[in-house]
């Protein structure tokens, strides 16, 4: 009996224990103590552009808390081929909903084929890091034009490209054989082209174009009937990698958001004579 | 290509088809006693009834009476017997017996209360402990009472969350994990049925009430071959039958929940139907008595009709509807999101047979059963999850003298459906499966019970046929005088029906039924369980048992670490739950105590591709320290029930902190410079954090009057005595915290017809 007393009273002094240790504490801490993400930046760096910009805010403690406060964080670009660094400077703007952002610009032009990182630092030495390859020119492969006077095209290959290209246009440099007026027709072919077994395939439907060339064309007379042809060429948009999943970036560390680039591209080649002279131009290619 | 059934598996059946006859021509030539045993009062079966014969040489042989009430006893050699059927709180049965080769007699014995026995039988059968065995814990409806509810019944529910090894996220929802398994993961049996989610959304509450209760046996691992299709426990509930003597009922109210039941008997000694009805009243009183909404409505339906058609036969049907519904985080007034429904329905039939030619019962029976599960997220986004179920079994239990052999083959069909508004996913599937066990008990000496099996299961949507080994073993070391018992149980499990659910939003209680991946490996388990058991005084026992569960294939959710409060998708893990669970019981007769401390540890290794989960995390029922106290008062006609559970806090996803998502896809688009996005969590590595511990002190205290024919019991309690500020759930989203229940006051009033 005496025994069996004594273990009664361990198991309760026990449980009292247990009970002094456990009730001291209710409260639920949400956030971490070591937290491993600081900062969203939210921003591109665009090769056709000489000021750069990207929206940073930091992580906030409550889903309440969207207090307009200052921002104590220096952000940085550094072109890692070169070690060239770039501090950006901040701006307050107004947000749609009435609010005050973070939008921190610099001015520099990107270079193709650039890697930069970006780096928002907190005044405790612990920052967000984000890094983007700025694409560069692909080389062009135009395979030799096909078909007649009514359907002729030629498929050019931007050699290497196994993503697509974004807002193509086709830019023909032509003039009337008579006035040498010089003028520029762009076509649109906007997001064209298909992955290819060298890269990324565009054909051109040069005959259409041609006889949309011909009804724009402001000929002098009834006379000026030849068009000189002096040159082909094609523009597009290419985003880096970080655009084909922008809701699930993996190049932001100890952070959120999307950080790329977009190499903004033009390229030209030498359109076949043959060709040229099957479309009934003159060829005045240099 | 694989053949479905590897070689072994069709020579170990014809072996064991070969064994088996074998050792029915053996005891062919002996005779046999069959029959069974009721309460001569209302005709219920006396489960566990002792029926021993004592030869004129001194030969013995005994046996217990099943659930059903049947016994047999087999290889009874020529000569007279004194035949002595016993059970607690009854006067014995005895007469003379005389057999001859190869009779077979039949008897239908009655027992009689034992009225100077009945004053004392309450405390006397509460003084019973559980029956315990490796991760077995069997519950007679007496114990039930000992645990203090809001409440003038008792209710299963409530109970199993004072064993060690039960967690319950919260005091709402109706999940219960098992020694390291989800909910999904325990099969619960209803007289059979398969129940899919059969606790009600107030944690307190079952579809298992006491008064319907004749016994549950709950295995949270370990469990033998007859069980089978869930990884991780099995929650074997039998309801008892209705008075075949007389009309008798009861009616009850107290603040969470009204009942009413009846038992009527059709045929007096032959058929009774017994039928309850139970409903939430919380939700309407709550405002009023609580000063606070709980907004939860809950309920049951049961009908149990149960014939004897004969000395050795018996059929029975049962009906079970249950439905639940409200919003699990307790936001009142807020219907329109977050809002959780499911209903339960479940309907069977069993045919029991003691044939007079074999000393084989025979039991035949056909379930089906249903869950529809509906989750309103938002106003327009309602996920739909329905399941319906099939099952048919046939069962053996041969008595081979101290061989006991049960064995059976089953087969089941499962629809599944799926459906979310606002998205264009919809699924509706098939499963069919069939199979067979096969379980044998020996007693090799007076020390050592070994209980092998085997089931077969085989399945379909190109999932290879699985062979699950179990056993469960005993060990008296100094025979049945000793004290100490030793027992030990390892299996190997598959489960081809899993439940989806999002276990990191406990107020998320949707769970989409489905079967597992097509030609892939199932979700499995290992148990190994070694467990001993010491009195230490006639009134104090005290056990240890340690439990490892190996897991394989389970679907877990995955979130990506940054995006909004979805499931990104469900990734297969390994685990590992493993623990020692200590019990320290202590009966006296108008005292029981039972402390009980559980150390645990759930952990899972995701996918070696998935980067994000990191190393191997602990899941959110990961409790690691657990410690309830359960005290019973009785004397006269009083009753003080107190139970204290403590639980060391749960894991969470700790978070860096909230940012706004703006979308860019477009590089001529610069509308990112000043446009507001979208709120999102920046969640931290997954479940590194703990909530805070979880304790509670429930204190309930009853006065029984009893009069002629009527018994009326008063209730008055207490939940969370000391108003401990437990946390449910913290809201990442809103800030919000929401608490399990407040300190709550209760009184109830029951009237039972006896």
């Amino acid at each position: 009996m005496r025994r069996g007393m004594r273990i009664i009273a361990c198991c309760l002094t026990a449980c009292a224990a247990a009970l002094g240790l456990a009730a001291c504490d209710d409260a639920v801490a949400p956030l971490l103590d070591e937290p491993e993400a600081f900062f969203a930046l939210h921003g591109f760096l665009d090769t056709a552009a000489d000021t750069q910009f990207v929206r940073v805010e930091p992580l906030r403690a409550s889903i309440l808390d969207a207090t307009d406060g200052p921002l104590e964080a220096v952000v940085t670009s550094t072109h890692l081929q070169t070690g060239a660094t770039t501090t950006w400077r901040d701006s307050l703007v107004t947000l749609d909903d009435g609010r005050t952002g973070h939008l921190f610009f610099a001015r520099f032009r990107p270079l193709p084929g650039g890697d930069y990182r970006l780096t928002v630092l907190r005044p405790d030495g612990r920052a967000s890091e984000a890094t983007t390859h700025v694409p560069e020119a692909p080389a062009v492969q135009p395979a030799p034009p096909s078909g007649d006077a009514f359907n002729l095209m030629q498929r050019v290959t931007l050699a290497g490209l196994t993503r697509p290209v974004r807002e193509v246009d086709v830019h023909y440099l032509v003039s009337s054989t008579l006035t040498d007026s010089l003028r520029t027709i762009t076509f649109v072919y906007r997001d064209a082209g298909r992955r290819g077994a060298q890269g990324w395939d565009v054909d051109l439907f040069l005959a259409r174009d041609l006889r949309t060339i011909r009804r724009r064309f402001v000929f002098a007379n009834e006379n000026d009937t030849t068009l000189t042809f002096f040159g082909l060429s094609m523009s597009f948009d290419l985003p880096s990698v970080e655009w084909l999943a922008p809701e699930t970036p993996a190049n932001i560390a100890h952070g959120h958001g999307f950080f790329g680039a977009v190499g903004r591209h033009t390229v030209s080649w030498r359109l076949d004579a043959e060709a040229v002279h099957t479309m009934g131009l003159v060829d005045q290619q240099p | 290509m694989r053949p479905p059934h590897p070689w072994w598996t069709r020579r170990a059946a014809l072996l064991f088809l070969l064994a088996l006859g074998a050792a029915t021509a053996a005891q062919a030539q002996w005779a046999a006693l069959r029959g069974r045993v009721t309460d001569g009062a209302d005709a219920q079966p006396l489960a566990g009834a002792s029926v021993a014969l004592a030869g004129e040489a001194g030969e013995r042989l005994g046996t217990a009476a099943d659930a059903g009430g049947f016994f047999a006893l087999t290889g009874i050699r020529p000569g007279r017997y004194a035949l002595t059927v016993s059970f607690l709180g009854y006067a014995p049965f005895s007469d003379t017996l005389a057999f001859t080769f190869a009779e077979e007699r039949t008897l239908d014995i009655r027992l009689t209360a034992d009225e100077a026995e009945m004053a004392g039988i309450v405390v006397e059968s509460e003084r019973r402990p559980d029956r315990r065995a490796a991760g077995l814990t069997a519950i007679e409806p007496s114990a039930l009472a000992r645990a203090p509810l809001p409440d003038v019944t008792y209710d299963l529910a409530g109970y199993l969350l004072t064993l060690p090894g039960f967690v319950a996220p919260g005091d709402r929802g109706g999940q219960l994990f098992v020694r390291g398994g989800t909910p999904t993961q325990n099969l619960v049996l209803l007289d059979g049925m398969p129940v899919y989610q059969p606790f009600h959304i107030v944690g307190f509450f079952s579809a298992f009430p006491a008064d319907l209760l004749a016994h549950a046996d709950v295995y949270a691992g370990g469990f033998g071959a007859r069980y089978g299709g869930r990884i991780s426990s099995v929650i074997d509930v039998s309801t008892r039958n209705g008075n075949k003597q007389r009309v008798v009922g009861a009616a009850s109210i107290a603040p969470f929940l009204s009942s009413v039941r009846v038992e009527i008997p059709v045929v007096r000694n032959k058929v009774s139907v017994l039928a309850s009805v139970r409903e939430s009243v919380i939700e309407r009183l709550s405002g009023g008595l609580l000063g606070r909404e709980f907004p939860f409505r809950f309920g049951d339906r049961f009908v149990k009709f149960h014939a004897f058609l004969s000395p050795t036969s018996s059929f029975a049907a049962t009906a079970l509807r249950t439905f639940d519904e409200g919003n699990v985080a307790g936001t009142a007034g807020d219907a329109e999101r977050r809002f959780s429904t499911w209903r339960n329905e479940a309907y069977g039939g069993r045919y029991t047979y003691l044939p007079a030619e074999a000393a084989v019962m025979t039991q035949a029976a056909v379930y089906v059963s249903r869950l529809e599960s509906r989750y309103r997220l938002t106003a327009d986004d309602e996920r739909r999850a329905d399941i319906d179920g099939f099952n048919a079994e046939l069962t053996f239990r041969y008595l081979l003298g101290d061989v006991q052999l049960h064995f059976g083959i089953f087969g089941n069909t499962t629809r599944f459906a799926f459906a979310r508004n606002g998205r264009p996913r919809t699924g509706n599937a098939n499963v069919t499966g069939g199979g067979g066990f096969f379980e044998a008990r020996f007693d090799l000496g007076r020390r050592l019970r070994l209980t092998p099996g085997l089931r077969l299961q085989s399945f379909s949507n190109g999932v290879r046929t699985a062979l699950d080994p179990r056993l469960r073993a005993r060990w008296l070391p100094r025979g049945p005088a000793s004290k100490t018992e030793i027992t030990a149980a390892w299996g190997l499990y598959h489960q081809q029906i899993i439940g989806l659910n999002d276990e990191q939003d406990v107020t998320d209680v949707f769970t989409v039924w489905a079967a597992a991946p097509e030609r892939r490996p199932l979700p499995r388990a290992m148990h190994l369980i070694v467990g001993a058991r010491r009195r230490l005084l006639p009134w104090i026992e005290l056990s240890a048992e340690g439990y490892l569960k190996r897991l394989e294939n389970v679907s877990f959710p995955r979130f990506s670490k940054a995006l909004a409060d979805d499931v990104e998708r469900f990734v297969r893990v390994a685990g590992e739950a493993r623990g020692l669970d200590l019990r320290l019981e202590m009966n006296r007769p108008a005292f029981f105590a039972r402390v009980s401390y559980s150390l645990g540890a759930v952990t899972y290794e995701p996918p070696a591709f998935d980067a994000d989960f990191g190393e191997a995390f602990a899941p959110p029922h990961d409790r690691r320290h657990q410690v309830n106290v359960l005290v019973a008062f009785a004397r006269g006609p009083y009753r003080l029930s107190l139970a204290w559970q403590f639980g060391s806090g749960l894991p969470f996803t700790r978070i860096n902190g909230y940012y706004e998502r703006l979308t860019l896809t477009d590089p001529d688009d610069d509308a990112f410079r000043t446009a507001s996005g979208e709120t999102f969590v920046s969640r931290g590595p997954a479940y590194r954090g703990r909530l805070p511990a979880y304790h509670r002190l429930d204190v309930s205290a009853r006065r029984v009057f009893t009069f002629e024919r009527v018994v009326v019991t008063l209730q008055a309690g207490v939940v969370n005595a000391y108003d401990r500020a437990n946390v449910f759930q913290y809201n990442f989203f809103s800030g919000e915290r929401v608490n399990q229940l407040p300190l709550i006051p209760s009184a109830g009033l029951k009237v039972e017809m006896r």
